[in-house]
């Protein structure tokens, strides 16, 4: 056998004897220009690799300098609106405070720092701007800050000097060259709370953020004040449910009829509204076509509820949705209630509703009821805005006239309808107001004008869209 | 002599068509074919914007193609002297520059002005596409919660390109477009709608693919497909 292969192999080489030489250079050939292709190729990608590094690092250094800029002008800014004599100059300096204090948010954005490395910072930087711009508003008005005011800005200003302090630490390390961003990234994620004296760099960010440990929580006219995080919902009912309560209530929204089965999710138990959770499926329909809906647990009210499913051809226009969305809330206990706007995507429409009392819309008690187009069946609802506003209040009695408020008005805006309203403002309080539509160059817009103070409170711009009308 | 150079020639030929493999085509095609009267849509809207712009139309940008933009378009056609039919076809819609920009001749999601609504859906996508539909909108939501948030940039964009803060923009899936009937897009709308199944969290994670230990730290709010979410 042995032999035999031996012959074999030795007839094949005496044959190709012709063409060896040429075929050993064509291989070595193809050989060199592969291996000079590929290294070529190889130092090119590293070349590349390694520019866009540097490229990235900087930009990283570049965001973090510019923070630490904004901050050494932050703490001065807050240093000298201590001092100033008059509200106009506080006014002045604190409208400065705003703006660089979000340009320094901004840049810490930036930073590849996971999220809640520094959360209390960024809380911090927020929590400045917003303060700063709700004093600038009483302020530009000519009233004085109040003491209490004047050591809230204090305290902010110690936490700005501090934050400085350990912001020109990583400077120092930044401008020495020792600073790499690419490490922090992928370790800061996984380093943090554990090992978090190994890596020098995530500890240091990590320091940045322990100056705000005991940091106070901060109560001002602003959408980022801490009143904010503990506001109670006004329209929840006094009566407990338990979980077979809120099941058959959610039975009851949906309509027994049409459903096939109901099943307890887990319920959520943190947060202002507690809530029991079900999964419902439909008859004639997809385990996946079904919906999860939300029962408060005190109240045993609709918290919210959607249904995904495919939606067929429009058979109903935006009048007929409508007129099915209200009387479906008529007949869920939501009485009173208007719709203001509506938006239309692909088979649906979005409905927003808000309750009037006394002929005063009230804007805040929103419910949004979602309609599918192709048979008027409710496909979802939320009525957070609702659960939490919701009242009978004590409207006072307006003390300018409709009449005496369009005079306010920039006289170019060419009026078209007016009404009264309650509107809500960023930091969770409300406002009695005249609403006024009218319209300037084409464009729509909405002006409030406050019935007991004159001011004009906001304006809204509307789009209108074949889809629906947006307010901006 | 020869043969070697052939061999040589040959193998530069391969070499070089190697390194041409991944060039993308890329031309301009005009949104629609034609835009006429009785036509309505983002298309025509989008060519009201244009012609107001340059005064040819003072009507409402509706994205109804009513007489009046009729009339525009005739104006704006004989102006620039092109066939005036009233009727915008596709050399009318190239010379106002409403051409799209289409890759390798599949339609490609609107690069000009990528709306929010297609960013938070494709930050759904990567994040959340295999979960439920609840499940999706909440993704949607805390995105949302964090744009809301103290503690977080405070744009839509600065919450999902954080570096680190979400690995589907770090592993590049974010960049995916996505077709508009996909349901993270409906997820991406209900959540821009309002709808929060999480009520106001701001951290989500896979429990079974959680790689940062502090995130056993959080308190866990509740649990929706695969994630759990806390705030």
């Amino acid at each position: 056998m042995e032999n035999y292969e031996y012959r074999n192999v030795y007839d094949q080489n005496d044959v190709r004897k012709g063409g060896r030489g040429f075929w050993s250079i064509t291989v070595a050939i193809i050989a060199i220009l592969a291996l000079v292709g590929v290294s070529s190729w190889g130092y090119y990608q590293y070349k590349q690799a390694n520019a866009l590094r540097i490229q990235t690092n900087n930009n990283y250094n570049r965001a973090f300098v510019d923070l630490a800029d904004y901050v050494d002008n932050l703490e001065v800014l807050l240093a000298k609106s201590l001092v100033t004599s008059t509200p106009k100059s506080t006014s002045a300096m604190l409208e400065e405070v705003w703006r660089q204090s979000n340009l320094a948010q901004a840049n810490m954005g930036q930073l590849p720092v996971s999220p809640p490395l520094l959360e209390k910072t960024s809380n911090y930087l927020t929590q400045v701007g917003d303060m700063a711009y709700a004093l600038n508003t009483k302020t530009l008005n000519g009233s004085p800050l109040t003491n209490k005011e004047y050591d809230s800005i204090k305290k902010l200003h110690g936490y700005a000097l501090s934050l400085q302090k350990s912001l020109h630490g990583i400077e120092n390390q930044i401008n020495a060259g020792k600073m790499n961003w690419g490490k922090t990234t992928t370790r800061a994620a996984r380093v943090q709370s554990v090992a978090k004296a190994n890596d020098p760099q995530t500890s240091q960010i990590d320091n940045i953020d322990k100056n705000f440990q005991e940091y106070p929580s901060l109560i001002y006219d602003g959408p980022y004040s801490d009143h904010m995080l503990k506001t109670k919902p006004l329209g929840l009912k006094d009566k407990k449910v338990t979980v077979n309560e809120a099941q058959e209530i959610a039975r009851k929204f949906i309509g027994s009829d049409k459903i096939r089965d109901i099943k307890k999710l887990d319920k959520n138990d943190v947060g202002s509204i507690k809530t029991f959770r079900f999964k419902v499926t439909y008859k004639n329909s997809t385990d996946q076509q079904g919906a999860e809906i939300d029962i408060t647990q005190q109240g045993g009210q609709i918290y919210w509820m959607l249904r995904n499913r495919d939606f067929g051809k429009d058979t109903l226009n935006m009048e007929e949705a409508k007129k099915t969305a209200l009387s479906f809330l008529e007949k869920k206990g939501f009485t009173s209630m208007k719709d203001t706007y509506y938006q239309k995507t692909d088979g649906t429409a979005v409905i927003c509703y808000a309750y009037t009392q006394d002929n005063v819309i009230v804007y805040p008690d929103l419910v949004k009821v979602k309609v599918a187009l192709d048979d008027g069946e409710i496909v979802g609802i939320e009525s957070k805005g609702y659960l939490y506003n919701h009242r009978v209040r004590s409207i006072p009695k307006a003390k300018l006239t409709m009449e005496e408020a369009r005079k306010r008005i920039n006289n170019k805006l060419n009026i078209t309808n007016q009404r009264m309203a309650i509107i809500p403002t960023d930091f969770k309080t409300e406002k009695y107001c005249y609403e006024f539509t009218g319209k300037v160059d084409g464009h729509d817009f909405l002006i409030y004008i406050n019935a007991l103070t004159g001011k004009e409170e906001d304006v809204l711009m509307l789009i209108a869209t074949e889809n629906g009308t947006l307010t901006m | 002599m020869k043969k070697l150079v052939k061999v040589v020639a040959f193998c530069l030929i391969i070499v070089f068509s190697v390194t041409l493999i991944g060039q993308e085509k890329m031309y301009f095609v005009s949104p629609a074919n034609s835009l006429k009267v009785g036509d309505n849509g983002q298309d025509v809207k989008d060519m009201q914007q244009e012609l107001k712009n340059w005064g040819y139309y003072d009507g409402k940008v509706n994205g109804v193609f009513g007489n009046d933009t009729f009339t525009s378009v005739l104006r704006y056609q004989k102006n620039y002297g092109l066939d005036p039919t009233g009727i915008a076809d596709e050399l009318t819609l190239l010379s106002m520059g409403l051409g799209q920009m289409i890759e390798s001749g599949s339609a490609y999601a609107a690069t000009k002005n990528v709306s929010d609504e297609q960013l938070l859906a494709r930050a759904i996508n990567g994040e959340a596409r295999g979960e439920p539909f609840e499940g999706q909108v909440a993704v949607g939501a805390v995105i949302l919660n964090r744009v809301k948030s103290s503690k977080f940039p405070k744009t839509l964009a600065g919450v999902i390109y954080q570096p680190g803060a979400f690995t589907a923009v770090s592993d590049g899936q974010i960049t995916v477009p996505i077709s508009p009937n996909s349901t993270v897009v409906k997820a991406a709308r209900d959540a821009l709608a309002g709808w929060d199944p999480t009520e106001g969290c701001l951290y989500y994670w896979n429990p079974a693919t959680a790689t940062s230990s502090w995130i056993w730290s959080r308190k866990v709010h509740l649990k929706i497909g695969r994630h759990w979410f806390g705030i």
